[in-house]
């Protein structure tokens, strides 16, 4: 039963995870593709719940299901000629996108189980927020507060972006 | 707390600097008149040159900070003076022209693309370098959306989707790399794949950060944003990025290669060298065809991009301290050549080859020092081009890739042709009108430093080649 569980929900996030992917793709209306999408972040998140990383998960909840998504469909609703766009992917594409997805799958799928990956013998940590908090203020700090400033530098250019049209020059 | 103080904060001090001048502009920039805005590009300019002088301060200084985040040794504080001194020439010569956002939003950008840069410079971990990576590209994607025109739109838009796109495989590789080792830290992965036999996983992770890094530095075939950013992008905008972010992603490229991947050593030596030989022979080619003067000199950079990389196809320190070299020496020219587009184009010409026409008689200076970059960049003696090819071709010579010498030769023939249509362009066409074409003081003192800076490394390149340990 403890072995099986885990299984059961890996394959079916795994199901889920790769044909809301394929529908966002493939999918003609762009509203659809955005909510399949959200359905592909959440499928991502259940993984890092799985893998007991429960702090990773729930920022990919937040960040990409509340945030990125929420934005994204804001952007599809507020653009009046966009919600019902029906996009056309040029054929002459497809052969060579099919043909390149198959090759990278295939490429990824011998690697990964060829490979002998690193897996850490330590037991999941169990306050992980706590831990994760440490680390950034001791052997990460840098990175971090590196961080703040492309924040910071976002912030600016975003500013900068937008107020394009406002201002007359 | 009692970490904090094992840091050593002083080799910290050119970041710290440059990172306070990135404030003190944005927020001159909020509380100053539209008068005394016009100064923050001299705040700019002294902040960048007190970072220069605390480069100057740790330079022999070889250590490792925050827990193996941050290394400094002479590689990378060459690396941030050359960027340095590159930025601070962009800055002089730009602060008299007029900006379509905000002056101190226009030099906080820059400076926080600055600070990436060095950052990138010095990281020692995947983590770090590619938070830094992100911090130098992300204002230059900002930057290059500045001007307000459809072709500034797009050039942004093409250099932030490709600059992603990029950035995503550059990811997936290093995540690969830390699924072989566990590490982080360049060092630790090194020591953790030489116990391991080498295997068809690493070479994809190789791969895919040769690619994401490929794409920063514009080489073939990763190099379709440069031309249009170079063209679409605001002058001082193209000047700094001429210089500035390569900087970074060479810094990348020496400190991660030769010490992370060091098992892998003559894979990626062979992959920089068919690189090089694509990047030279579709830039040099390309650049031919070429009537706007940004867009030739675009792929002229794509082209110089090609030289670069035979120092890592060497793949020893004689390599890597020509690239250094010839990094310098082409930073300068392409920097004065596109100063010299930005006096032009503030002049209301100067987007096609064609508006050079006669400029020796309406600016005989600007168009003597337009002609002394475009030789520089060919590689004509007495010159500081010609010194950097020099080396940098007999290293190539030294490890046995005399094939790729003789490319890099061939190439430097071909490329005479279309820098050489530029100065005829100046000296033999007659001009359009015998008006003279005035150059703001400031300008015209940043082209003139530059002008002296490539004669005196082309006559006696000892100089710098003494500071470099060359």
């Amino acid at each position: 039963m403890s072995n099986l569980a885990p299984q059961v929900i890996f394959i079916g996030l795994g199901v889920i995870a790769v044909v809301s992917a394929l529908l966002v793709v493939v999918g003609r209306n762009l509203f659809h593709a955005a909510m399949f999408l959200g359905a592909y972040m959440l499928s991502i998140a259940g993984f890092y719940f799985l893998l007991d990383a429960d702090l990773v998960g729930i920022m990919q909840v937040f960040v990409y299901v509340g945030g990125v998504i929420v934005m994204l469909l804001f952007g599809v609703m507020l653009t009046a000629q966009m919600t019902n766009v029906r996009m056309v992917s040029a054929v002459k594409q497809r052969g060579g996108t099919v043909l390149s997805v198959i090759v990278l799958v295939a490429l990824l799928a011998s690697i990964f189980k060829k490979t002998a990956f690193v897996i850490s013998q330590a037991t999941p940590a169990q306050n992980a927020i706590s831990l994760v908090g440490k680390l950034f203020m001791t052997d990460y700090v840098l990175p971090f507060e590196v961080v703040s400033v492309l924040l910071l530098a976002a912030l600016i250019g975003a500013i900068v972006v937008a107020r394009e049209e406002g201002r007359p020059q | 707390m009692e970490w904090l103080q094992q840091v050593n904060w002083f080799v910290l001090a050119p970041e710290l600097i440059i990172f306070s001048f990135a404030i003190i502009v944005l927020v001159g920039e909020l509380f100053l008149s539209a008068n005394a805005k016009r100064s923050l590009g001299v705040v700019t300019l002294i902040g960048l040159i007190a970072s220069l002088a605390s480069v100057a301060g740790i330079w022999n200084i070889e250590t490792t900070q925050f827990n193996g985040m941050f290394s400094v040794d002479l590689t990378a504080n060459i690396l941030k003076a050359i960027l340095l001194v590159t930025t601070s020439l962009m800055v002089l010569g730009a602060l008299k022209s007029r900006f379509s956002m905000g002056e101190g939003e226009f030099f906080s950008l820059i400076l926080f693309s600055v600070l990436g840069t060095m950052f990138m410079a010095s990281s020692a971990d995947l983590i770090m370098l590619f938070i830094a990576l992100e911090l130098t590209v992300l204002p230059a994607y900002v930057l290059t959306a500045g001007r307000r025109s459809a072709r500034s739109s797009e050039a942004a838009l093409k250099y932030f989707l490709l600059g992603i796109v990029a950035s995503v495989i550059l990811l997936y590789g290093m995540t690969l790399l830390f699924g072989l080792t566990g590490q982080t830290n360049f060092i630790a992965i090194a020591k953790e794949l030489a116990k391991q036999k080498i295997d068809a996983t690493l070479a994809v992770a190789m791969l895919m950060i040769i690619v994401g890094l490929g794409f920063k530095v514009a080489a073939v075939p990763f190099h379709f944003w440069a031309p249009d950013v170079y063209e679409g992008s605001p002058v001082p905008v193209a000047t700094y990025l001429a210089a500035g972010p390569k900087a970074g992603g060479f810094a990348a490229i020496i400190h991660l290669f030769p010490v992370a991947l060091a098992s892998v050593k003559p894979a990626w030596a062979m992959v920089f060298a068919a690189l090089a030989v694509l990047s030279m022979t579709v830039g040099n080619f390309v650049a031919l065809a070429q009537n706007q003067i940004r867009r030739l000199l675009g792929y002229s950079a794509i082209a110089h991009t090609g030289y670069l990389l035979i120092g890592l196809a060497v793949a020893d320190q004689i390599g890597y301290s020509s690239m250094i070299f010839y990094f310098f020496v082409y930073s300068l020219a392409a920097l004065g050549a596109f100063l010299v587009v930005l006096a032009t184009t503030e002049r209301g010409i100067g987007e096609s080859v064609t508006d050079f026409a006669g400029l020796h008689k309406r600016a005989p200076m600007v168009a003597f020092a337009m002609a002394v970059f475009l030789f520089s960049l060919v590689g004509l003696p007495p010159l500081a081009g010609f010194m950097g090819k020099l080396f940098l071709f007999s290293a190539a010579v030294k490890s046995n890739l005399i094939w790729l010498a003789v490319v890099a030769v061939l190439n430097s023939v071909v490329s005479f042709g279309y820098y050489v249509t530029v100065i005829r362009q100046m000296y033999l066409a007659p001009p359009v009108t015998d008006k003279a074409m005035p150059v703001s003081a400031p300008l015209y003192l940043s082209i003139m430093l530059i002008v002296a800076a490539i004669i005196v490394l082309g006559v006696y390149p000892t100089a710098f080649l003494s500071i470099i340990n060359l």
